[in-house]
């Protein structure tokens, strides 16, 4: 509908709304948006390779978590289990948890100790063991604590057992900052 | 795609009247910013007049409009083409307008506080600097008041019958697509424009103006 046909106050609202709406945009608008391209690049090209990534590390890492590790547990012997000779390499391998390292010692005869002697004066961890064999710690009697077993260097048992703990990886914990006011001095 | 021009060319001034949006976006996609480029030059009037239907701005409203088409860029993969680039461009503008508008209305109150005394303006005055396009030296001095209220008034509207005949009047944008981007149905949009010359003549009617 003209204007002249709607009125002078329809015609003076249309001709407010077209001067404050109908602007153009400064020229080079589009060279200025196309410069900034460049530095933004389509979220599509780095998301497909940034969700893959962290995908695969996710299941590493519950790949790597599911598959055992031992958790370090307090060891509280009860009792040692017989003396045995030494394991085959086919024993070894049913535990692969504690790897055994043999030791040469000098096969100079040393007197036994006392059984008393082979716990550590109550701190429940075994120290030591004097022993004209090696031994075998039977695992059902300590499970997973094989690998507390400490060799002392008086041991004169040939070759003596030594288990050895694999690498724990224990997770970080970290502990949130908690920030309070500082006390104010006046 | 036949027709299409491939990624690695360029979009002449030629071939870009041939190519549709679609077309355009596709190869944007890719990673063609030329084409990229087209799309920004098919659809820079009707994005900056969106962004300044509510920022009130050309300033304000450029940069909107600028931040509106990286953040289109940057979403591009995401878009499927069931609706119209343009729809959806204009979408994204103006949700980013209405994100500048709130920033700005709480600076334009701290600073309007300041300077209300020394210019006895109010908070939305920033539109009322806008150029105006269709002045002429020879309006009477009537003609120039009664412009000077209209557009005092539409400040004074509510939001939603202010964007809704700002949009109306930027003649860049359809019913429908103001009724996506005010996400309202195209009645309502309709309405609130009616409503909202009603209000403003009944208020000028109140100031003595007549509607001869």
């Amino acid at each position: 509908m003209p204007n002249e046909e709607r009125g002078r106050l329809d015609a003076a609202i249309d001709r407010a709304v077209r001067g404050m709406m109908q602007v153009d945009p400064r020229a080079g608008l589009r060279h200025r948006v196309t410069a900034r391209l460049s530095t933004s690049a389509p979220r599509g090209s780095w998301l497909v390779p940034a969700m893959g990534t962290a995908a695969v590390a996710v299941a590493l890492v519950l790949f790597w978590t599911s598959t055992g590790i031992p958790k370090p547990q307090p060891v509280v012997p009860t009792e040692i289990a017989s003396a045995r000779p030494s394991p085959a390499p086919s024993a070894e391998a049913s535990q692969p948890r504690a790897r055994q390292v043999g030791r040469a010692t000098a096969s100079v005869e040393r007197p036994r100790r006392a059984p008393g002697v082979i716990f550590d004066q109550g701190r429940g961890r075994i120290r030591a063991a004097s022993l004209g064999r090696p031994i075998q710690l039977d695992p059902s009697v300590f499970p997973g604590h094989l690998d507390q077993v400490v060799a002392a260097d008086d041991m004169v048992a040939s070759p003596p057992t030594i288990a050895i703990a694999p690498i724990v990886l224990q997770p970080i914990t970290i502990t949130p900052l908690t920030v309070s006011a500082l006390p104010i001095r006046k | 795609m036949p027709g299409v021009p491939q990624s690695t060319e360029r979009v002449t001034a030629a071939q870009s009247a041939e190519v549709t949006d679609l077309d355009l976006v596709r190869l944007a996609q890719a990673g063609d910013t030329e084409a990229f480029g087209e799309l920004v030059e098919r659809n820079r009037r009707a994005v900056f007049r969106a962004a300044l239907a509510a920022v009130g701005s050309p300033t304000e409203a450029e940069d909107v409009a600028q931040d509106a088409f990286v953040t289109a860029w940057r979403k591009l993969s995401g878009f499927r083409g069931e609706s119209q680039f343009r729809t959806w461009l204009l979408s994204i503008t103006w949700r980013k307008a209405i994100d500048r508008r709130k920033a700005l209305t709480k600076w334009l109150k701290l600073a309007a506080s300041a300077s209300r005394d020394e210019a006895g303006d109010d908070m939305f005055d920033i539109v009322e600097r806008i150029p105006s396009s269709d002045r002429t030296p020879d309006e009477s001095l009537e003609s120039h008041e009664l412009q000077r209220d209209v557009r005092k008034l539409i400040r004074t509207l509510p939001r939603k019958l202010r964007d809704a005949l700002l949009l109306a009047g930027t003649g860049e944008h359809t019913y429908d697509e103001i009724g996506r981007m005010l996400n309202a149905p195209v009645g309502t949009v309709k309405w609130r424009v009616a409503e909202a010359r009603r209000v403003l003549k009944r208020k000028l009617a109140a100031m003595g103006y007549v509607d001869a």
